[in-house]
């Protein structure tokens, strides 16, 4: 048995330890992508800490024959979606990118001009955040986790519980959005 | 290998996920056609680009803010179970109350005036019934925190609406009494409904999914729960079976003619 999955036994058990280790392990992970599905600093921790005490609270429905890894995420999307339905709050932030987090530290360094180069990047990387924040929230997954946090199509597919066929195509179609984006911005 | 082809498949040849022939093909595409080397080389950058995407760090205090919302979640959960008893226990009661009071009726009146008396008379035979009624039934319905209506000649419909605090209601038209009288269990009028699921990713989202497929509308949506607009049988058999194939429906009411079903979602313990 794996040290995760003896973990999760124990936490399963009742071992709060045990469950805090879990939370250490996938915190930043769970935080990231939320943070990426959102980007919004605040968001993102409030959407984490639901993912987490979701799994606290469904600990026990969870079946050891399948991976812990994908559980947490296929919570992390669910309570993603839902936040997304209920608010519509992560698409807002699509096309706004002169006003989010990004602008302010653009700003505190402003005084000391950046070389051109460094600016661009800068601005390529916020066009592509922003881009990514307003993809449907299925294609989003479907990229941050292929692109950002390097999960194969398989376990992608399990994740967003689709085909394999249809991760394929919200992959390719995620980054063709972004290579459009770019385009976009140099034109 | 055409162009519109190819550009569906870029993707996955930067991830290497392309077999023997089709990725020769497609290399051998992009070397010749300028437009679909374009489209590749941008998208090999974007793919970079993203990859390289620094990790934030985890805000300051966030274990301990998850801690703290943990232990405030286990407090209002034991809380949540205890009312959740005490509800089936009403519930329980209501029913008892409300099979007693049929029976001694229709042992009353016998069953021919059960079908066939007026609103009227129906109201002088149900204050006669609510006399017969044994007294630890009457302490029972109190024992609830409802206090019975002092006037002996409210219709006892009514009485009973008010003793089960609306989850069984009975109506006090003869037709219905006539139902009443042919199942007590086929009356419990609740439009909320339990669901109970061993996968924690059916969310209220997923329920919303099922009933818009079956053309119901939804009313309001929660953390846990959703409540749906039922405006036919044929919606509510659509949605019972859509619920039966998610969980195990627990806390059902059959109550046909509840405008709105609101689902609650627990998970299994």
């Amino acid at each position: 048995m794996s040290d995760e999955a003896l973990l999760v036994e124990k936490a399963q058990n009742g071992d709060v330890l045990a469950f805090e280790e879990l939370v250490s392990f996938y915190a930043k992970k769970i935080y990231n992508y939320c943070y990426r599905m959102t980007n919004n600093r605040e968001d993102a921790e409030d959407l984490a800490q639901e993912v987490f005490i979701k799994v606290y609270r469904n600990l026990k429905s969870f079946k050891r024959d399948s991976r812990f890894s994908t559980w947490i995420y296929r919570i992390a999307y669910n309570t993603c979606v839902d936040r997304y339905r209920k608010s519509k709050k992560l698409d807002t932030v699509s096309l706004n990118y002169g006003k989010d987090e990004d602008a302010v530290e653009i700003q505190l360094v402003s005084d000391d001009p950046l070389p051109e180069e460094e600016v661009i990047k800068k601005e390529r990387y916020r066009k592509l955040q922003a881009c990514i924040a307003s993809l449907k929230p299925e294609y989003k997954t479907a990229l941050i986790l292929r692109d950002i946090q390097n999960y194969s199509y398989a376990e992608i597919a399990e994740i967003l519980q689709v085909p394999l066929g249809t991760v394929k195509s919200h992959i390719s179609r995620a980054r063709a959005a972004l290579c459009d984006a770019l385009r976009e911005m140099l034109e | 290998m055409d162009c519109k082809v190819v550009q569906e498949l870029i993707s996955l040849y930067i991830d290497g996920e392309l077999e023997g022939e089709e990725a020769r093909q497609l290399k051998e595409h992009i070397e010749s056609c300028p437009e679909c080397r374009q489209r590749f080389e941008e998208m090999r950058a974007v793919v970079q680009m993203v990859g390289a995407f620094e990790e934030e760090e985890l805000p300051n205090g966030f274990v301990d803010r998850l801690r703290a919302r943990l232990e405030a979640q286990q407090l209002s959960g034991i809380m949540r179970k205890g009312h959740h008893r005490f509800s089936r226990w009403i519930k329980w009661a209501s029913i008892a109350v409300v099979a007693a009071i049929i029976i001694l009726a229709i042992r009353v009146l016998g069953p021919d005036a059960m079908l066939y008396t007026s609103p009227q008379e129906k109201g002088h035979n149900d204050s006669a019934a609510r006399g017969d009624m044994p007294e630890s039934l009457m302490a029972d319905s109190q024992d609830e925190g409802v206090a019975a209506p002092s006037d002996a000649s409210v219709d006892i419909a009514e009485n009973q609406h008010v003793l089960d605090g609306g989850e069984v209601r009975a109506s006090s038209t003869k037709s219905e009494n006539s139902q009443q009288a042919q199942g007590a269990d086929g009356y419990i009028r609740s439009d909320k409904v339990e669901l109970k699921v061993q996968d924690v990713c059916v969310t209220p989202q997923t329920l919303m999914i099922r009933a818009l497929q079956h053309g119901i509308d939804v009313v309001d949506q929660a953390e846990d729960s959703i409540t749906l607009r039922v405006t036919s049988i044929e919606q509510r058999k659509a949605l019972y079976r859509e619920l039966e194939l998610l969980g195990i429906v627990e806390e059902v009411g059959t109550d046909f003619e509840s405008d709105t079903v609101t689902i609650v979602i627990v998970g299994e313990e």
